[in-house]
């Protein structure tokens, strides 16, 4: 199990991985510092999240607004003049597009949310180091909607099989006494002249997969 | 200036085999020609964090070249460019920082 912000964090991996200028080089979270001969990468995580009442009345009902951050890194060498700034921005444009085509793009995200509710860019780029180093931030902020089932407890027993047993009326013992069946306690005391008679005349075993 | 710092100071102690480069530098101004350089060249660790909050950011180098200013007949600009051998590599100067006595930082990136 995990959370909504978890499969949507997945879903945004899965879409990206292969979709843009950063190859298969999408990675979430990383926490690890980016070093210049991994760029361009692309590193996805689920910093925020905001649930919103839908109001006081009956079980508790949010519009659930997940915040996914894309980060995105790329470098290039230094030119005369300011060439090399200017590839870097120039790069950073294409990543953002990119991006946007393959997440806005998606069935598989889409079909998890109500609607992507906004989208805040911003990027950078630094001379401060040997190469000229560009950074895109991407947050989408998806909204879907979480209601009672999702806070639900899990059980803690898993339920393996469910059984069910058929203890007739008009098939019985007069004379004994049954005991050790799940119904026993219901059958009508010996001797008798009909059922139930605590022994079970029949049974359906239904094995439930896990 | 009452000390000739060149001479006394920088002089001895940047040139080859003391804390300058072993084999000189190679100094190419953005207007044209070249010419050997003493330089003492160190490229250390320099993280940064740009527009993402906090960790994790970039791992990388900032390249610094210590020069003598009386080497040259101009002084260094930015977009001038230094080959140093024992990278080898050659840098854009990205910004000069001069002390006052005659020495001056230049701060380098790769060049393309």
């Amino acid at each position: 199990m995990g959370t909504t912000a978890n499969l949507l964090q997945d879903d945004i991996v899965a879409v990206l991985t292969g979709a843009t200028a950063a190859g298969d080089q999408v990675y979430s979270p990383r926490d690890w510092p980016t070093t210049p001969p991994e760029t361009p990468i692309l590193m996805v995580q689920s910093p925020i999240e905001r649930k919103e009442s839908l109001g006081r009345s009956s079980a508790q009902q949010f519009t659930t607004t997940i915040t996914i951050r894309v980060v995105g890194r790329l470098t290039s060498k230094a030119s005369t003049g300011d060439a090399g700034a200017v590839a870097v921005l120039a790069a950073l444009g294409v990543l953002q597009d990119q991006i946007e085509r393959a997440v806005i793009n998606s069935y598989d995200l889409t079909r998890r949310i109500q609607q992507i509710a906004a989208v805040d860019v911003k990027n950078g780029v630094s001379s401060a180091a040997e190469l000229h180093l560009g950074e895109l931030v991407m947050d989408f902020h998806l909204e879907t909607y979480e209601g009672p089932e999702n806070f639900a407890p899990i059980p803690g027993t898993p339920i393996d099989e469910m059984a069910i047993y058929g203890d007739l009326v008009n098939v019985f013992s007069p004379h004994n006494t049954f005991t050790g069946t799940p119904f026993d306690s219901a059958a009508t005391p010996a001797p008798r002249t009909e059922g139930p008679d605590g022994r079970d005349e029949g049974a359906l075993l239904i094995p439930i997969p896990q | 200036m009452a000390i000739d710092w060149d001479q006394h100071v920088l002089a001895p102690m940047m040139s080859a085999g003391v804390f300058g480069e072993n084999v000189q530098p190679t100094f190419m101004p953005a207007a044209g020609g070249s010419f050997p350089i003493d330089g003492v060249f160190d490229r250390p660790y320099h993280g940064l964090v740009l527009e993402a909050d906090g960790e994790p950011g970039f791992a990388t180098r900032k390249p610094v070249i210590g020069v003598r200013l009386s080497q040259f007949t101009v002084d260094p600009l930015k977009g001038d460019k230094v080959f140093i051998p024992s990278v080898p590599e050659t840098y854009i100067v990205s910004d000069v920082r001069p002390d006052g006595k005659g020495h001056a930082v230049l701060e380098l990136m790769i060049a393309a």
